[in-house]
This record gives C-alpha cells, sequence and structure tokens, in this order.
C-alpha cells in the first residue's frame, strides 16, 4: 500500500534526523500527513487533548484527570457513549507524543504522534501510528464498524481535518446544507 | 427556494429546498442572480461522473449578491455582487499558495474517497459529485459559498451580469487552456470543441499571441461563431481525413500545440470513437477519448497538448507511442480560477474581450429541466444558456 511506502521511507529519513522510532518498527497503521504549520505548533495544540474533540470525529469529549491522564468519550450517534481513561505514555516536547489506555479500562488503544521539519518551509510532517489491535479490545475497528466505515479511513479523515483546522481555521463541511432530497413546501 | 436538482440519469427536476445556511465562519450565503449551464454539466446529466446523488443541487457558475457572511470573513461584504469561482479553495494551504487552486488540500470532506479514486484528493467543486466534496451548486435562487474571501471576485457597479459570469469557469478555462500551450510569436494552435470552453480558447489564444487557431467541431453554428472570433475551422465529418486536413494546413509539421476542448465525452465516427461508445455502454470504459486521440497524432515535435476536457477514469487505446516518439508535453486538469478571475476582469474592463459572445439562450429557472435537454441534444441551436435566478 501507498502509505506503507511512504512512511517507511519517512521513517527511515526520520532515524537519521534521531527521534527513536524502534518501538514502533512492527506496527501496521501508520499514518502521515504534511500540514503548513511548525512541529511546535501542532505538538502544543495536540498536547492539549481537551482540542482533539474538535476534529477527530464522533470524539465527544476528553477531560484531563491530571497532568498524564485523561478520560475519552466517544458519542456514536446510533450506539452507546463510551469512554475510557488514557495516559500520557512519553511526551517529548516539539517531537512526540504517545499515549494508551490503562489496563483495566474497557476499550484498548495505543497511539503515538510525531512532528517532523518537512523541508522548504512546508511546515511538518505528521506521522501518526495507531495500534488498535491490542489483545483484548479492538475499540477503533469495532467503533468503526457500527459506522460503516472502516478504521483506516477513519484515521486518514481525521488527519485531514486536524489539517484543515489548523490550516485554514475550519474543517470543510457540507453537513446541514439545502438538497432536493429533503425537498419543503413553499409557503 | 427553488433549485435544480439531479434526479439521475439524463433527469434534471427543478425542487423546493430549504435556504441555505452558514456552516463555517468563513463562508457567505449569496442570492444567485444568473447561474450558467457548463458542458461539464453534461457530463453528469449523462450520468457519466460516479458518485452524484440523487437530489443533488447542480450548478458551479454562477454570480450573485452576497446577503450573509460568517464570523472571520474579512475582505468580502454583505451587499457586494460577486462572481464564485467553480473550484472551491481555502486560500492557506501549500497548494493554494502557490495558486493552484483546484488541488486545495482542505475543502474536500470526501478527500480520502477521491485519493481511494486518483491518488490524491482535488478541491471540492460546487454541484459536481460527492468524490469532488458533494458541494451543493448554484443553478439555486441561493448558495452557501465556503471560503468567500478566496472564492469570490467583487464586481465593480455598471458592468453587466453577462459580461462577468463566465469568470466563474469558461474564460478562465478557456484562457488556461491557451496558457497551458506556451504560444510563441507565430504559433498555430488547433482547438477540438468549439463550445464555450472551445471559443474561450481560440479568443485566448489570439489575446495571447497565436498566429493562427484552427477550430475543429462537427456542429455549423459553433464553427461559424469560431470563424467570427478569427478562426479557420474543420468540419471533422466533412473533412476529408482529419488528421491528414490538419498536416496539411500546417504545411506538414502538424499545430505547435493542441487544445482539447471536448473531454470525455467525444463524437465521432472512427473506429476507435465506435469502440468507445460500445465500450461504455456496456461499462468497460469510463471515457470516450477520440478528441484526445486525435490531438495526440496531430501535434508537432516537441508540441504541447492541453487538456482543459474532463476525463473521469481509465481511458482506452490512447496512443502513447506517438506522444514518447515526438516528446509531447501534457498540461490538463481543472482550472485553477481564482488565479484568473481578477486579471481577466482587467481585459473585460478594457474591452479587450466581452465573453457574453458565447450566450445563445437566457431563460428562467422553471425553464432548467427543457434547458439541459435542449443544451444535451439540440448543440446547433444551444450553444451557451444562461438562467436568470431572481
Ligand atoms: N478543466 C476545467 O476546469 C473545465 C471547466 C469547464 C469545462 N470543462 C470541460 O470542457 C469540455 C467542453 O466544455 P463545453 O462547455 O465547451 O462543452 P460542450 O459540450 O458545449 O462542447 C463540446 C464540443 O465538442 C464537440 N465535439 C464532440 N466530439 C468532438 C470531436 N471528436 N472532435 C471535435 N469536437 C468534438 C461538440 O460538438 C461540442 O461542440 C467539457 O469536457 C467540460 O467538462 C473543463
Ligand atoms: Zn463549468
Ligand atoms: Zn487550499
Amino acid at each position: 500500500m501507498e502509505t506503507t511506502k511512504t512512511n517507511h521511507h519517512l521513517r527511515k529519513k526520520h532515524e537519521s534526523i534521531k527521534i527513536n522510532s524502534s518501538n514502533y518498527e512492527r506496527e501496521e497503521n501508520q499514518f502521515a500527513i504534511t500540514i503548513k504549520k511548525s512541529p511546535t505548533e501542532i505538538y502544543s495544540f495536540f498536547r492539549d487533548f481537551t482540542n482533539l474533540p474538535r476534529f477527530m470525529k464522533d470524539l465527544k469529549e476528553v477531560n484531563i484527570l491530571s497532568p498524564l491522564r485523561s478520560k475519552w468519550t466517544v458519542n456514536l450517534s446510533l450506539g452507546p457513549t463510551v469512554s475510557w481513561d488514557a495516559e500520557i505514555i512519553h511526551d517529548i516536547p516539539g517531537e512526540s507524543i504517545g499515549w494508551k489506555s490503562l489496563d483495566d479500562s474497557e476499550v484498548k488503544t495505543k497511539g503515538k504522534i510525531r512532528f517532523l521539519s518537512a523541508p522548504a518551509g512546508k511546515g511538518s510532517i505528521v506521522l501518526l501510528s495507531m495500534d488498535y489491535s491490542v489483545p483484548g479490545g479492538k475499540p477503533v475497528e469495532w467503533l468503526t464498524k457500527l459506522k460503516g466505515e472502516d478504521p483506516h479511513t477513519l484515521v486518514l479523515t481525521n488527519l485531514k481535518r486536524l489539517k484543515a483546522l489548523l490550516e485554514t481555521g475550519e474543517i470543510p463541511t457540507t453537513e446541514g446544507q439545502s438538497s432536493g432530497r429533503e425537498p419543503v413546501e413553499l409557503h | 427556494m427553488k433549485a435544480l436538482c439531479w434526479e439521475g440519469k439524463h433527469s434534471v427536476a427543478v425542487k423546493n429546498v430549504r435556504d441555505p445556511k452558514i456552516l463555517n465562519p468563513h463562508d457567505a450565503i449569496v442570492k444567485v442572480t444568473t447561474a450558467a449551464i457548463c458542458g461539464s454539466d453534461l457530463h453528469l446529466y449523462d450520468g457519466v461522473i460516479p458518485t452524484m446523488e440523487k437530489g443533488d443541487i447542480l450548478g458551479h457558475e454562477t454570480m450573485g449578491e452576497v446577503m450573509e457572511v460568517g464570523p472571520l470573513v474579512k475582505r468580502v461584504k454583505v451587499g457586494d455582487r460577486i462572481v464564485i469561482a467553480f473550484d472551491i479553495a481555502c486560500g492557506s494551504c501549500h497548494h493554494c499558495e502557490s495558486d493552484e487552486f483546484s488541488a486545495c488540500d482542505n475543502t474536500n470532506p470526501n478527500a480520502v474517497l477521491a485519493e481511494k479514486l486518483y491518488g490524491q484528493s482535488g478541491a471540492g467543486l460546487f454541484g459536481y459529485s460527492h468524490v469532488y466534496g458533494g458541494y451543493a451548486g448554484g443553478q439555486a435562487e441561493f448558495i452557501r459559498v465556503p471560503f468567500v474571501d478566496t472564492n469570490a471576485l467583487v464586481i465593480p457597479k455598471g458592468i453587466p451580469d453577462e459580461k462577468v459570469l463566465f469568470l466563474s469557469d469558461i474564460f478562465p478555462t478557456g484562457y488556461m487552456a491557451a496558457e497551458n500551450c506556451q504560444i510563441k510569436r507565430g504559433d498555430t494552435v488547433a482547438i477540438w470543441g468549439a463550445g464555450p470552453v472551445g471559443q474561450m480558447a481560440i479568443r485566448s489564444a489570439f489575446l495571447l499571441g497565436a498566429e493562427r487557431v484552427i477550430s475543429i467541431d462537427h456542429v455549423a453554428s459553433r464553427l461559424k461563431m469560431a470563424s467570427e472570433s478569427g478562426a479557420e475551422t474543420i468540419h471533422f465529418e466533412e473533412a476529408d481525413g482529419i488528421l491528414d486536413e490538419i498536416k496539411y494546413r500546417t504545411g506538414g509539421c502538424g499545430p505547435d500545440s493542441c487544445i482539447d476542448a471536448v473531454g470525455m465525452e467525444a463524437h465521432g465516427h472512427t473506429i476507435t470513437a465506435s469502440l468507445d461508445r460500445v465500450k461504455m455502454a456496456v461499462g468497460l470504459a469510463t471515457d470516450r477519448p477520440d478528441a484526445l486521440r486525435q490531438a495526440m497524432q496531430a501535434c508537432k515535435k516537441g508540441g504541447t497538448l492541453s487538456i482543459p476536457g474532463v476525463y473521469g477514469g481509465f481511458l482506452d487505446k490512447v496512443p502513447f507511442g506517438a506522444a514518447f516518439g515526438k516528446g509531447l508535453t501534457f498540461k490538463m486538469g481543472q482550472t485553477h480560477t481564482q488565479k484568473y478571475m481578477k486579471p481577466l476582469l482587467n481585459r473585460i474592463m478594457k474591452e479587450e474581450i466581452d465573453p457574453s459572445f458565447v450566450i445563445t439562450h437566457r431563460l428562467g429557472i422553471e425553464d432548467g429541466p427543457d434547458a439541459y435537454k435542449a443544451f444535451h441534444e439540440n448543440k446547433e441551436d444551444y450553444i451557451k444558456i444562461i438562467l436568470k435566478m431572481h
């Protein structure tokens, strides 16, 4: 797959500029996007987890419980509200953030995001690894299947929404626009 | 409000729908005064563009008056008369900053779907299928315009709608097509298709210094309009071998550059054209690229092929060997409309061109469904239809 190739290429390059990614070598779900903001700006935005629901579909809120712990709540339009506690497992300002759900939580997830300077003032390359095949639970898969989407599409969509939000201040949408699918009577 | 909705292949209806509202902070709501039907809309009408949904509001050549603006709109004001670019650009991404507005990264909410089809997603487009964002179009009484500061050209008072409406699409499209030819003094440009885009390309090629323009079509009235713009014409059904004819007329060299202003639904009676029709009918091909094939064959060595005509999928029997053998340059794509609107408005104001020359019919919104049918079936009488919305 194309994404895998790209990531592989980026991973190599990235290693040469020092961040250690050995823990993530074998993960399959890696995504890359280029965002026209500096690594520090994107890091700061992302590090404040209360910003995540602004671009992550279905994520209703994130409550900060302590400097490293937070409570994530997902609200499915058709299904139940699900929440879990997550903790930050590593944090290198301006470079990368890693988090995972607590061992006893109902939903198991793990993620890592890295921010690299893109060449020629193009902003940053953002690399996201999502582990949603942790033994004991496949939350993202399960959540997205309920909505008829696949998890890859959802993660990619969310990354694009993050990019749009940071670059333009809004996320493109047509939700709520008019269409002939819901005609109205003229008064 | 009333809107023209796509209801399926060869079916357009006037429907009463909800008025649009501001959905994002850089949006505006515009009362549409005039809209046009484009050759691109015919591809939708024929059902050859994937991911249309019943009830989608059509139209991407639109102008009107600003009624309301979102809280982060800075430049455009309520009451302004604006022409709206057909492609929706954010104005801040890497591509927008490089004037590649139709390649904008941030306006297609369905970008992931587009990437699955094309590897990357272009900008969202008004009224042009869900893979291009599914935005409600402008053949309606009102339209919501995202990033209005980037996508609108404010029109000075006193210029009638008809003179500036085509800054929304076909004039920039014809102009960019000609610009992509990199015309040098003395050049001959051959243009397939004498529809509105072809007509704008003819005039633009002359504005950019072409010595000769050869216009190719099989509709007499359109060829007549082309010759009134100064082009030499070839009726491809009457000509004795279109490629021989072009070669002869260009002293054996072929045109310096060729423009395909026909796109994916070329007509013709060549063997390849007939095969295309059969294959497309049974779903074995997505496009009928006969004009493109001819342009590739005709072009001179080292020449440029400029393709404003729209293609959607996988093309059959494209003579790539000819293109390679002659070292052709290809330039194509959706127009970066926003890049051209202002300079072309200046050309209109300096009276170098009045794009309204292509208009043959001025109709109302209620006439919309018949207008689509007529434009589709009767290319002789209908060259460009505009619809008065208010
Ligand atoms: N790139 C862009 O951004 C952009 C913008 C607008 C329109 N377009 C595309 O440009 C194309 C033309 O648009 P239009 O509004 O002029 O459409 P149109 O349908 O009115 O004109 C097409 C013309 O091509 C002629 N034609 C058909 N087969 C031919 C052939 N084999 N050889 C020569 N001529 C042939 C037709 O008779 C017709 O006159 C369409 O594909 C449209 O989608 C692209
Ligand atoms: Zn158009
Ligand atoms: Zn952009």
